[in-house]
């Protein structure tokens, strides 16, 4: 055989083992890659509605769909070789752990329900850009790189590729002020925010002398934590709650998810939600697991602040869109109790609630998105949503469903997501943290029960809305209410899961 | 030590110096006629300059100043991959392809879109 | 008058670092605000080259190029939104922005 070819092949059987933690990212990216030139090639294209318009990219789609899909199938490829799966990846860049592989689970579920939703958006408000696919699946890479990160450098170049794709998507609908305005504000504060974690990094690494998390647990370790680590910590708290909407670093979000498209508006609230609530409680719980006494009273704060003021700010909203960005909020809150818990039983409990978090809100998101007419997107809870009930009984039922999810009443997905977090807290000492979950749960009542209330109750005083639901968002809702049941009455099994995903990470890496 | 920094205090003095002389002297020496307007247009000697000098840069310039600026910084990642070229072998020859391959679609997106094209 | 240290280059790190930050705070110019993030995130970088010379470690290197690999890709993108943005608006001051609030 060819010599060039022989190294060649020597390279690759020391390339192949190190693909397997990446598989999903590689698969997103080909497919992502693929949809753009399928488009820019104008293959797969039919012509457009009018003169000199753009055709509708029938491909990129289902491009985007297929790749997400089989990323899905590698992710369940990797949960069933973990125990075998060896390491370190990459130099320890990549781990690959029950942790990261549930969440991959968790994103790549968010994304495919964001794709199915998308689908049918996109046409009723024609935009027919194949750019919109990839973006959302270059994103999608960045969060499952992010999940998985063993070192800050691949943390920060994950949040980067997820924030900058998400940034485009936000002000993706460029004829409307309020996406580009939504978008210049995301920019400015994420971009302020990467400053931020990028100080916060530099000094972790000046205190520590490494980027890789497993040498920074080893270095921090050995008490006394010097001024420059405490000080680099902070800051890496400041850059995680900008990304996952911690008060008082939430200015952005509502603003954000009111202007950005809806489906966009999911995608940030699921995916980008859980990508920066995995690293953050991986670097915090595993990382920084010997300075659990400095950073706990400071989430501590933080929790009660997201709790308070998310949940408060939510009731005098009247756009859904808005209330679903404070709401998001507020759950931010909730995951960050269970963060504060430091147990075992505090992630198993952070992973169910995220799996539960991401299903409830896709899929109230979801009806938000089928109720949309071409030009409009109908969000006014008041003057919209009243009376939807006699005209769309299944779509008002999934939503209330939905509704009943998030405020946290059995038997769904959110009522066992809640106990889960409450007993973690308390097991932890916590208990004045849990009776303000649960008092902030009772206020959270009012504004998701005021939904329900305008759909069944109220009636409508505008035209009504003629909503056809395409199939694909139908299959997307399916998911969506199939799922919470599920989690909510059956959830012995998926506790489990997220149990036996924790017992990784903790041993990590 | 700050004797390091003497040769750049003995640079910014022979400059000062260098610059002062040059202007006390054409001052002193030149002829002293302020009558001619030419002298203050910006350019004594070339075109008479037309319009606002603020004005509108053509939005192309934008775009294609961005794409340099996209184009030139991934190049920054080769420079390493040169230096340890032995080093890294095969395996690092497959990766860098790799990284150009994604880097070309990115080129014929922007080439296909018409983004290149002045006109 | 002592050698330039570590200490001098982290300080000027965390001047430059503030200076962004209160850039970003105060300015009303949507580019001198962006101008005012490109300042934050090279301080980080002197911070990272710094401490990466002082370790021994090439990390911090590696991730200087990183850093400024993604600042570029955020200058395009960032732009471009302001780009956007005055086509609406005819103006780049931040506080005109406000179609939605509450």
């Amino acid at each position: 055989m060819n010599p060039e070819i022989q190294e060649l092949l020597v390279a690759y059987r020391v390339v192949r083992p190190a693909l397997f933690p990446v598989l999903p990212a590689a698969v997103l990216t080909l497919f992502g890659l693929l949809a753009l030139l399928v488009d820019v090639f104008e293959l797969g294209r039919t012509r457009g509605p009018a003169e000199g318009e753009t055709g509708t990219p029938i491909m990129a789609p289902y491009l985007a769909l297929i790749g997400t899909a089989l990323a899905l199938g590698c992710v369940g490829w990797q949960a069933a070789r973990l125990e075998t799966a060896g390491g370190p990846y990459f130099s320890g860049m990549v781990v690959l752990d029950g942790f990261g592989v549930f969440l991959s689970g968790v994103v790549l579920a968010g994304t495919l329900l964001t794709l199915l939703l998308t689908i049918g958006y996109c046409r009723r408000h024609d935009i027919h850009l194949a750019e919109y696919y990839h973006l959302i699946l270059m994103a999608a890479a960045g969060m499952l790189i992010m999940v998985l990160a063993g070192n800050l450098i691949t943390i920060f170049v994950g949040l980067e590729l997820m924030s900058v794709g998400v940034y485009v998507l936000t002000g993706f609908r460029r004829t409307r002020l309020r996406s580009v305005e939504g978008a210049l504000k995301y920019f400015v504060l994420g971009a302020f925010s990467t400053g931020f974690f990028l100080y916060g990094m530099a000094l972790v690494y000046g205190a520590a002398g490494t980027f890789d998390l497993a040498g920074i647990r080893d270095a921090v370790s050995v008490p006394p934590a010097s001024p420059v680590l405490l000080a680099g910590v902070a800051l890496l708290i400041v850059g995680f709650g900008f990304k996952v909407a911690l008060v008082p670093f939430h200015m952005w979000s509502p603003d954000v998810y009111q202007g950005a498209p809806a489906p966009v508006t999911a995608f940030m609230a699921t995916g980008v939600k859980t990508a920066g609530f995995a690293a953050f409680v991986r670097v915090f719980m595993s990382t920084f697991d010997g300075l659990a006494d400095q950073w706990i009273p400071v989430l501590w704060a933080l929790a009660v602040l997201t709790m308070v003021v998310g949940n408060v700010a939510a009731i005098r909203q009247d756009d859904i869109k808005r209330m679903l960005a404070y709401s998001s909020i507020a759950h931010a809150g909730y995951l960050l109790v269970a963060l504060i818990a430091h147990s075992d039983i505090g992630t198993a409990a952070f992973l169910y609630y995220m799996a539960a978090y991401t299903l409830m809100t896709m899929g109230a998101f979801g009806i938000v998105i089928v109720l949309g007419e071409k030009g409009t997107e109908n969000t006014s809870i008041e003057r919209d949503y009243a009376g939807i009930a006699w005209r769309h009984p299944l779509l008002a039922a999934a939503m209330a469903l939905f509704m009943f999810s998030l405020t946290g009443i059995p038997p769904t997905a959110g009522f066992v997501g809640k106990f889960a977090i409450l007993s973690a807290a308390v097991n932890s000492g916590h208990v004045p943290l849990a009776v303000l979950l649960v008092l902030t749960s009772v206020i959270s009542a009012y504004y998701y029960l005021k939904v329900v209330v305008s759909m069944y109750m109220r009636a409508s005083e505008r035209e009504p809305i003629r909503s056809q639901v395409p199939a694909m968002a139908a299959i997307a809702l399916l998911i969506a209410v199939v799922g919470v049941l599920g989690l909510g009455i059956f959830p012995g099994q998926w506790v489990e899961m997220a149990r036996a995903s924790v017992v990784a990470v903790t041993g990590l890496p | 030590m700050l004797t390091e920094y003497l040769p750049i205090v003995f640079l910014l003095f022979v400059g000062l110096v260098v610059g002062g002389v040059i202007i006390v002297l054409s001052w002193r020496m030149g002829p002293r006629t302020r009558a001619l307007s030419i002298g203050d247009s910006p350019y004594e000697c070339g075109l008479v300059p037309t319009g606002d000098a603020r004005s509108r840069v053509d939005v192309k310039f934008y775009i294609l100043a961005m794409l340099f600026i996209l184009f030139d910084v991934e190049i920054v990642f080769l420079f390493p991959w040169a230096i340890m070229f032995d080093a890294l072998g095969t395996l690092g020859i497959l990766v860098m392809f790799e990284f150009l391959v994604i880097l070309l679609v990115g080129y014929a997106y922007v080439w296909r879109k018409g983004a290149l094209e002045w006109d | 008058m002592s050698e330039v240290g570590v200490g001098h280059y982290l300080t000027l790190s965390a001047i430059l670092f503030t200076i962004g930050a209160i850039g970003v705070l105060t300015r009303k110019n949507a580019i001198i605000v962006f101008m005012a993030i490109e300042i934050m995130l090279n301080a980080a970088n002197l911070a990272f080259v710094t401490f990466a010379m002082s370790i021994g470690d090439l990390g911090g290197l590696v991730m200087v190029l990183f850093v400024i690999a993604v600042a570029a890709a955020e200058a395009a993108v960032g732009l471009a939104i302001i780009v956007a943005m005055y086509r609406h608006r005819e103006t780049v001051n931040v506080e005109a922005f406000t179609a939605m609030r509450g």
